[in-house]
């Protein structure tokens, strides 16, 4: 039988899945490089697995809502990404979504 | 080599080759970087076994290539429902198809019900594994669309069938439900398989062996192998109705005209039968007197179950010609 502790970090995790992929977008709409970004996320308290992070880097730009640019900085080549038009209309959207979302959860919970 | 390569060579040996290169260039700075993150924090370059740290928290080379591949789930949760629905089927199925040919054994053999039970239980393991294992395989390759199967999406609420456990219930002394009527279908297909394959000596038949008991020896009479292509043909007919049972219950007159006509070849082999009046050779080496007095009692045992066999059949013929008329009403 799983825990409480268990059950509660399941959906914690399942609650957080979708959003990470709005916080992703929202914070290529500067150019970032993968360890950047989940620098980035990490300072305003969004903590992310680079096993999940680079993989959901390629699924986005296989759908088109990234492009991505090989570099060099700092004396090592290193991929950049951010919004491409499309991925920047799907943002404004989700983001509506999102509040929307947490108006009609503000007055449930 | 040094421990960065060699991890690294061991996720691009698990990566798909288009994409090697960019995801193995891309691991190589991330990895760079938290070493170098970690060198600040200490102050000094890290220890050999200090990288081999790092590299062990950024996980397994199977793991950290799986998740760059475009399939996680060997069965994903769609299917999933309908997967385990056919899995506990086919368990069904295997226990049923094992448990008879151990039955019969055990009835047919005295002091046998030990070695029946074990050959219940192998031939169960066995074919419930095998047909897990196809099942497995067939749902993969589905979940991949190799298998394409709209039949998941396009389905509707009116080919769905009639079970009425959420309705008030009928009574009636013949009255089956569609559940009953199903269970009885499939039931017929096991039977009806497994006396086909045993028939075409695909499986082999309890019966394929003459019957030695000491001295006695039982043999199939000759009127059976007269009587093999039409008793495949109704044993064929018989399976499409069963089938026809099983996965149409609503299709009552299909299913009544089906039967009427197995009931009428059913018929038709009993009357062969009754005029064959032998079905089986009775020979005892060196005690013809007796061999002819257990022939003839047996034969004329035979010949009754034959003329019970001709009434069952012909008003099974009448129910059912009285359920093709009615329709959903009977």
């Amino acid at each position: 039988m799983p825990q409480d502790a268990d059950i509660f970090e399941t959906l914690r995790q399942e609650l957080r899945r979708g959003t990470l992929i709005l916080a992703v977008l929202a914070q290529l709409k500067v150019e970032r490089y993968g360890y950047s970004l989940r620098q980035a996320l990490a300072e305003v308290g969004l903590e992310i697995d680079e096993g999940a992070l680079y993989p959901m880097l390629r699924r986005l730009e296989g759908q088109g809502l990234l492009t991505s640019e090989w570099r060099e900085e700092d004396k090592r080549k290193k991929r950049f990404y951010r919004l491409s038009s499309e991925g920047e209309a799907v943002l404004a959207r989700l983001s509506a979504e999102w509040r929307a979302m947490n108006d009609t959860l503000q007055n449930l919970i | 080599m040094d421990l960065l390569d060699r991890y690294l060579a061991a996720v691009a040996a698990l990566l798909p080759k288009d994409q090697r290169e960019d995801i193995v260039a891309e691991l190589r700075d991330t990895l760079l970087n938290r070493m170098e993150e970690k060198e600040a924090e200490l102050g000094r370059p890290l220890t050999d076994k200090e990288r081999e740290a790092v590299l062990k928290a950024f996980g397994h080379p199977i793991a950290v290539a799986g998740r760059f591949g475009t399939q996680r789930a060997l069965i994903g949760p769609e299917l999933y429902p309908f997967y385990m629905f056919g899995v506990k089927a086919l368990l069904v199925v295997a226990a049923i198809v094992s448990a008879i040919p151990a039955i019969i054994a055990a009835v047919t053999v005295p002091g046998q019900s030990a070695g029946a039970f074990a050959q219940f239980l192998s031939s169960f393991l066995s074919a419930g594994f095998t047909m897990v294992g196809v099942a497995t395989v067939i749902a993969a390759c589905i979940e991949r669309g190799w298998i394409p199967l709209g039949g998941l999406a396009d389905w509707k609420v009116a080919d769905l069938p009639r079970l009425d456990s959420l309705g008030p219930k009928k009574k009636g002394l013949f009255y089956k439900g569609p559940i009953q009527r199903r269970f009885e279908a499939l039931l017929e297909v096991i039977l009806t398989t497994l006396f086909i394959l045993w028939w075409t000596d695909v499986v082999p038949a309890p019966w394929a062996h003459p019957i030695a008991n000491r001295d006695v020896i039982l043999q199939p009479a000759p009127i059976w192998a007269t009587l093999y292509w039409p008793m495949l043909a109704w044993a064929g007919v018989q399976l499409v109705s069963s089938l026809v049972g099983l996965v149409r219950t609503d299709w009552v007159r299909a299913r009544a005209a089906l039967e009427a006509v197995c009931a009428s070849a059913g018929l038709a082999v009993a009357i062969v039968l009754w005029r064959a009046g032998q079905l089986v050779v009775v020979a005892i080496p060196g005690a013809e007197g007796d061999a002819a007095r257990l022939q003839a009692a047996l034969d004329l045992s035979f010949h009754l179950t034959a003329a019970i066999m001709i009434v069952i059949f012909a008003l099974r013929i009448l129910a059912e010609l009285w359920r093709l008329a009615r329709g959903a009403r009977a």
